[in-house]
């Protein structure tokens, strides 16, 4: 339940050295490199690095390239998730080097970008064809060479027309009236579908005017030919369709030989990707060095818990190397890493995700484990549910490697769930009502000794419980804010602002309480703990207002916040409505099997369907809702009371990669 | 006459509480299919560019599907509690009845609304995720702020129903 102290070390290495050692320092993976401003950059000092990162760029450019481009052919790519689950190739990080050869690489993606350019040239071929056959298609019983239409003969030019079948007799007669003896028209034939039919019109090169002027009054449209075309439209046909099977072959010449290679080029990338990604990483930080000629000085955030591993780490090059320790100065915000341990540690991610605590705040995740697991417990509230699902996630956490975040993700979701199993069991809700509801279960009977509540038909006890949990954790919430008000030497509104209100919060309850006949404590004495509670908050929490009657108007209206105490302490009763929602499903599943279950064998198949899918069905609804709401809890009704999210995650330089495991 | 009228109020009763039962699940039910269709159009949208947000965009416009489940359990609860289904020997008068269907209500208007309302929060999650698809934690949140109003329906309909003596 703590927040790592951080310690500032500046360091300086001679260059021959400085890639070893901020190898070591990746390695070790817990330093966070502190960018220095821009007026200290003097880019003549940097810029071989500049070069070298450039050129890790372009290699990593090249390697999304290639899986960009082989992602469609390989067939072995291995999931995000199985990767997750820890499905991956070990390897050294010399033993990545070496695989992941520049050389070898380049060869691969220069035969990829050329199979690119040959697939790309055989498609566009094809689509080129494919767009010629379509032009031609409608000329095919044209008796002659197509090249009358583009250059014609020294004497003759020829035109082809396109007009509405109306129009079809006005253009023979216009082009006879034009030419008389010199035509030579030809009308395709046409098709019964067809609204306009084509003409073909050769004519002396001389009358081309004529035949001109004579289209100017029909609606005609010339149609062009082509140049490359010299046959008639059916031998084109013929030679385009041999052409666009060569392509189509050489397509698939193409692809068989991407896919061939494509599974193994793909995992090469994949490697050479991880480890271009380590050695972009260091540069990125050594960038943020400052250099002279024969120096590199670096700064960066570390745990002080990570100091003599470093010292350590380093220590072989102790004549080379210069270390200065700084702890943060005033006003200067080190990056946060949580450290925590046991049960709360997998809380941590679920923390940052509503915000990281600012350096030196608290942090809260400690307090905020127990709680999120009892409400988990409380909302999906089955023990059925609960031992179906810790033990599938037991299992996956036994047999698979699974890491990082999805790790610690499981790690919650099997203790909440052993949480379930707690409350299921106390409250005697195993697959909804199923050990009451079928007779064969009736051997599991003896379970119901331990339960205590019966949330079904006394649901005013679980909904106290559910109240009173949430009034505890506001309380601890106000109790947190008070203990950072203390720490920041702020104990006046300490006393005013939280205690003002812990008095009088808990001067209601207690004055509910007596005189509902639950507490023996005299209705006066409750009654006077929260008139002082009222008037510490009426004296102070107008303390900010410069007139008298505006301190007593706003200390007086602050009281109205009561309500947003009694609504947050309300917002806890959704523990009894998912618990009894879950057990609710539960039972209705279980009522619906009985129902069919009389209905003679097929009844009863038909029945274990509706108990596996419907229970299968509630335990994925109410696990999310259950998860959801709990965390909801946290994150508004008390977070909402002390929590400062303004802090910066630690991201220290590491050898992160995301298809290989690193042994070393 | 009078053996009509005596029949009538007889079956009023039960008659009320299926009422109440078929509003319940009516619609929560449809307030859901509402929200989720609401989703649905940004879950549609964002698919058009990257179909791998599917497994995300699926949990998201989920989330305003389980008002139509609180509606459904409360008309189950009302059913069994009149013995309309499950064979419990129990007569309901008229006034058990119209307690039984005002039961339902909370449920019925709360989960109408605010599933719609669920709905529209999770196509903007969505469409969230479709930018930050690491938030996917916030994305989930943001929506089960409406949902709130739905469960203290949903509490509120059982605790009435548990409330009523028959």
């Amino acid at each position: 339940m703590a927040i790592s102290d951080m310690q500032k070390v500046h360091m300086a290495v001679h260059k021959t050295i400085s890639d070893e050692v901020m190898g070591r320092i990746q390695k070790l993976g817990c330093c966070q490199f502190i960018a220095r401003s821009h007026e200290s950059v003097d880019e003549r000092d940097i810029a071989p690095l500049r070069t070298r990162l450039r050129k890790i760029e372009e290699l990593l450019g090249e390697a999304r390239f290639v899986s960009r481009f082989l992602e469609p052919f390989a067939t072995e790519k291995g999931s995000g998730l199985a990767r997750a689950m820890g499905d991956m190739p070990s390897y050294s990080l010399d033993a990545l080097s070496k695989v992941a050869s520049e050389d070898t690489f380049k060869t691969t993606s220069c035969k990829l970008r050329d199979l690119e350019k040959r697939l790309s040239d055989a498609r566009t071929g094809m689509s080129r064809v494919t767009g010629l056959v379509a032009q031609l298609k409608p000329l095919a019983q044209l008796p002659y060479s197509l090249d009358f239409y583009t250059t014609g003969t020294e004497e003759t030019a020829g035109n082809l027309f396109s007009v509405p079948l109306a129009q079809a007799d006005a253009l023979k007669s216009a082009l006879g009236g034009a030419l008389g003896e010199m035509l030579d028209l030809y009308a395709l034939p046409t098709s019964e579908k067809d609204t306009s039919q084509l003409f073909s019109v050769i004519f002396p090169r001389e009358k081309a005017a004529d035949v001109q002027n004579a289209m100017h009054d029909i609606t005609a449209s010339r149609i062009d030919v082509p140049a490359q075309l010299k046959d008639t439209a059916a031998n084109e046909l013929v030679r385009l369709d041999e052409e666009y099977g060569e392509l189509k072959l050489s397509e698939e010449t193409v692809v068989d030989e991407i896919t061939a290679m494509a599974n193994d080029a793909y995992k090469e990338c994949q490697l050479f990707s991880d480890y271009w990604t380590i050695q972009k990483n260091r540069a990125d930080a050594l960038i943020d060095g400052e250099q002279t000629e024969q120096i590199l000085l670096v700064s960066f955030w570390i745990p002080k818990t990570c100091m003599a591993r470093f010292t350590q780490a380093t220590s072989l090059y102790q004549d080379l190397i210069d270390v200065v320790t700084t702890d943060p100065e005033e006003g200067e915000l080190p990056p946060t890493l949580l450290r925590n341990k046991g049960l709360a540690e997998p809380m941590e991610p679920l923390i940052t995700m509503y915000g990281t605590p600012t350096y030196g705040a608290f942090d809260p995740t400690g307090i905020v484990t127990p709680f999120f697991y009892l409400f988990f417990g409380m909302c999906f509230g089955d023990a059925g549910y609960g031992l179906v699902i810790a033990g599938i996630l037991l299992l996956i956490l036994m047999r698979k490697p699974v890491t990082g975040t999805l790790k610690k993700f499981l790690v919650i979701l099997t203790v909440s769930n052993l949480m379930a199993v707690v409350v299921g069991t106390l409250t005697f809700s195993w697959f909804g009502d199923s050990i009451t509801a079928f007779p064969f279960l009736s051997f599991l009977k003896p379970l119901g000794a331990l339960q205590v509540l019966d949330p079904m038909n006394d649901p005013m006890t679980f909904l106290g419980i559910s109240l009173s949990l949430g009034f505890i954790q506001i309380l601890v919430g106000l109790f947190i804010a008070m203990r950072e008000n203390i720490r920041s030497g702020n104990k006046f509104a300490a006393f005013a602002d939280q205690g003002g209100w812990v008095i009088f919060l808990c001067g209601l309850v207690l004055l509910g309480l007596s005189s509902a006949g639950m507490l023996p404590l005299p209705t006066s004495l409750a009654g006077a703990i929260a008139a002082v509670g009222a008037i510490i908050l009426v004296a102070t929490q107008g303390r900010e207002k410069p007139s008298i009657f505006g301190k007593l108007f706003s200390g007086v209206m602050s009281l109205y916040n009561v309500t947003g105490y009694l609504g947050d302490v309300l917002s806890y009763s959704r523990l009894l409505a998912l618990g009894l929602g879950s057990a609710a499903v539960g039972m209705v599943i279980n009522l619906l099997c009985n129902l069919v279950a009389g209905a003679g064998p097929v009844g009863i198949v038909l029945a274990v369907v509706i108990f596996v899918v419907g229970h299968t069905f509630s335990i994925a609804v109410n696990i999310l809702g259950a998860f959801v709401h709990s965390l909801r809890l946290q994150y508004v009704e008390f977070f909402g009371k002390f929590y400062e999210a303004s802090g910066e995650d630690f991201t220290p330089l590491t050898m992160s990669t995301q298809y290989v495991k690193l042994t070393d | 006459m009078e053996t009509v009228l005596a029949t009538m109020a007889e079956q009023l009763g039960p008659a009320l509480v299926i009422l109440g039962a078929a509003l319940a699940v009516g619609f929560a039910g449809s307030g859901s299919a509402w929200g989720i269709g609401l989703a649905n159009e940004a879950a549609a949208g964002i698919m058009t560019e990257d179909p791998k947000k599917f497994g995300y965009a699926l949990v998201l416009l989920a989330l305003p599907g389980t008002q139509g489940i609180y509606g459904l359990l409360v008309a189950f609860i009302a059913l069994l509690k009149a013995g309309l289904i499950g064979g419990g020997d129990v007569t309901v008068s008229v006034w058990q009845g119209l307690g039984i269907g005002c039961a339902c209500l909370p449920i019925a208007i709360s989960g109408f609304y605010s599933a719609i309302w669920q709905g529209k929060s999770s196509a903007a999650s969505i469409l969230m995720i479709s930018k930050r698809p690491d938030q996917i934690g916030k994305a989930v949140i943001l929506p089960a702020m409406c949902e709130t109003y739905a469960v203290f329906g949903l509490l509120m309909s059982i605790l009435m129903l548990n409330g009523i003596q028959l």
